[in-house]
């Protein structure tokens, strides 16, 4: 069944879900049983430290890596029986890019990519190239890393695709620039409906668009989840404690962050607030205060609570 | 649920008019080098050859030339571009190995229209200085033949018409598409295919010496063969007329050129066969490190 066909009948709610994604280098696990679902027209934003694997999994859903195990679905589609109508929704910034057209000027370079998307939108085109401040006339070998950076951003929005990979997409921009390709993607959001997977570390800069987020530490997508749930879930809780106490073993891999001043101790954890509070209490520690935590904190959170699984 | 509008994928039609025009734009820059070259060649040549009184003869298959162009073109094609990542090409939306079929078959086009030009080139050259385009005369003087050492040829010498046959003009084209292929399959089959080139270079002439050195006759007659064998890589490359000639002295002690054997165009069909399916074998293997599934 292609693309085109499974759209029709409407019945895909997640716009990317992978199953079981496995994936070793030699030795190494780089990916263990990924399940990553990324809802319909959301922006999801995928952390992780480096090396957590966030590339291969981009790479994973435009079919440029090989799963060892498991599989991909693009708008309810498998990614790599129908690879090219999968990338004909994708719009991709790749993190890192080498490609043999480098000797083109940027001109020519998007002369060249233009027909092999049907939708491509020269007048779109010409606006980002504006707006960007691209030298149309430059050999790409003249180009600096933020100005290939932005030439990437253009041919993944300008034939305006239903799906967004952006790897790391503001690495090597300079703030500026930053902030105007922040900008220039939330107006293409709004004019399009397009889903997002974005992967970076810059949260705060994407505190404002994003619907969902997952992280990933040592291979594994640890959490992965709305932001309404997020701010439910990771809180930072503040409680005395009788002398010789411990966290209890239930809090396993539930602690996300820990500093203690005397007898008061601070704990981010994840889960349900009354829950959470009703097993400390077991415990016999008593919750002083209880704080949602903002997007970025809680993400944060998440983010170096995976570094000690 | 929005309905959101699912895009197409691009035409073959569009595909193929992309990566025709690509590679044609990459010509651009050494096309006019090589028109420059060609210019200032063929004055030194002409010039040369009206003063020594020596014509240039059309032989189209007796020069390495457009194996070197098949060899170069490929590495101009594919420059800077990592083939195993996310490299532009791969990430556009058809078909990996159609995709690569297209921008090869785009390269050996040029290919083509470079030994057609050749041949012109050639042929005025011929023209002009007044060479022959079909006989030439040869001395042929083979191993065996009797009362004749290859060093001191002090008998009979013998001066033949040798007329090559027509078909080894498509030597050119067939060698040089079969190292383009060759160079291509290198080059999409291998992460880094200049160290793999290198190293095989390398073990080749590490054991051609030790073969040589610790007299290890069957690899020594292995890459004899391989070499300048009847179905031997010269074979394909210049129809044999390379390995039969050898460079000795005239009784009367001028130094020339004799050929030991005359080229065999049934051997060549053989080697140019042979040849070919190895390399398409290779490129073969090479694509499929880049299928979809």
């Amino acid at each position: 069944m292609t693309i085109a066909q499974t759209a029709k009948s409407e019945n895909y709610i997640f716009a990317v879900s992978s199953n079981g994604l496995r994936k070793n280098y030699q030795s190494r696990t780089v990916l263990e049983e990924v399940d990553i679902r990324v809802p319909f027209q959301s922006f999801y934003v995928l952390m992780g430290e480096n090396g957590s694997g966030k590339t291969t999994i981009l790479k994973m859903l435009m079919n440029l890596e090989r799963a060892d195990n498991g599989s991909v679905e693009i708008f309810g589609c498998d990614s790599k029986f129908n690879a090219a109508q999968a990338r004909a929704q994708i719009g991709y910034v790749p993190h890192l890019a080498e490609h043999e057209y480098q000797w083109m000027t940027c001109r020519q370079f998007l002369k060249f990519v233009s027909p092999y998307y049907p939708s491509w939108d020269t007048d779109y085109c010409g606006q980002l190239a504006n707006a960007f401040s691209l030298q149309m006339d430059t050999s790409l070998t003249r180009f600096s890393t933020g100005e290939h950076r932005r030439l990437q951003l253009i041919t993944a929005l300008v034939h305006r695709p239903p799906l967004l990979l952006l790897d790391e997409p503001f690495e090597g921009l300079d703030p500026l620039i930053r902030r105007k390709v922040l900008r220039l993607l939330t107006q293409h959001l709004a004019d399009t409906p397009t889903t997002v997977l974005i992967t970076s570390n810059q949260i705060h800069e994407l505190e404002s668009l994003a619907d969902y987020i997952g992280i990933l530490g040592s291979g594994k997508l640890v959490a992965q989840m709305s932001r309404e749930k997020l701010h439910l879930l990771v809180r930072n809780y503040s409680i005395e404690t009788p002398q010789d106490w411990s966290l209890p073993e239930q809090f396993s891999g539930l602690v996300m962050k820990y500093s203690s001043l005397g007898r008061e101790q601070q704990f981010t954890l994840l889960g349900e607030e009354s829950d959470v509070i009703n097993r400390l209490s077991q415990s016999g520690a008593s919750v002083k205060d209880v704080q949602p935590l903002s997007f970025e904190d809680a993400s944060f959170a998440l983010l170096e609570g995976a570094k000690q699984i | 649920m929005n309905r959101t509008q699912l895009h197409q994928t691009p035409s073959w039609k569009t595909v193929w008019t992309q990566q025709l025009q690509a590679t044609s734009l990459t010509m651009r820059s050494p096309v006019t080098i090589a028109l420059f070259a060609t210019v200032v060649g063929t004055l030194l040549i002409v010039t040369t050859a009206w003063r020594v009184g020596e014509p240039i003869q059309f032989h189209p298959e007796r020069t390495m030339f457009p194996s070197l162009i098949g060899l170069l073109l490929p590495l101009h094609f594919w420059r800077g571009g990592k083939q195993f990542g996310a490299n532009l090409l791969w990430t556009l939306p058809i078909n990996r190995i159609a995709h690569a079929l297209a921008k090869v078959l785009a390269g050996w086009i040029w290919l083509t229209v470079i030994l057609c030009l050749y041949f012109v080139w050639l042929a005025l050259l011929t023209f002009v200085t007044g060479g022959e385009f079909i006989a030439q005369e040869i001395i042929y003087l083979p191993f065996d033949f009797p009362g004749i050492q290859q060093d001191s040829p002090s008998a009979v010498v013998e001066q033949i018409a040798f007329t090559a046959p027509t078909i080894f003009w498509v030597t050119p084209f067939t060698a040089s598409s079969t190292v383009y292929l060759a160079a291509t399959a290198m080059l999409l089959g291998f992460k880094n295919p200049l160290r793999w080139s290198a190293g095989l270079i390398l073990i080749i002439v590490f054991l051609n010496l030790v073969s040589g050195a610790a007299q290890i006759d069957w690899l020594q007659t292995l890459f004899a063969n391989i070499f300048a064998g009847p179905i031997g890589l010269d074979t394909l490359l210049t129809a044999g007329t390379e390995a039969v000639q050898y460079s000795t002295h005239l009784p009367n002690g001028d130094q020339v050129i004799a050929w030991r054997k005359l080229p065999d165009p049934a051997k060549w069909l053989q080697a140019t066969g042979i040849w070919i399916v190895i390399a398409s074998a290779g490129f073969t293997l090479a694509l499929s490190r880049h299928r979809e599934s």
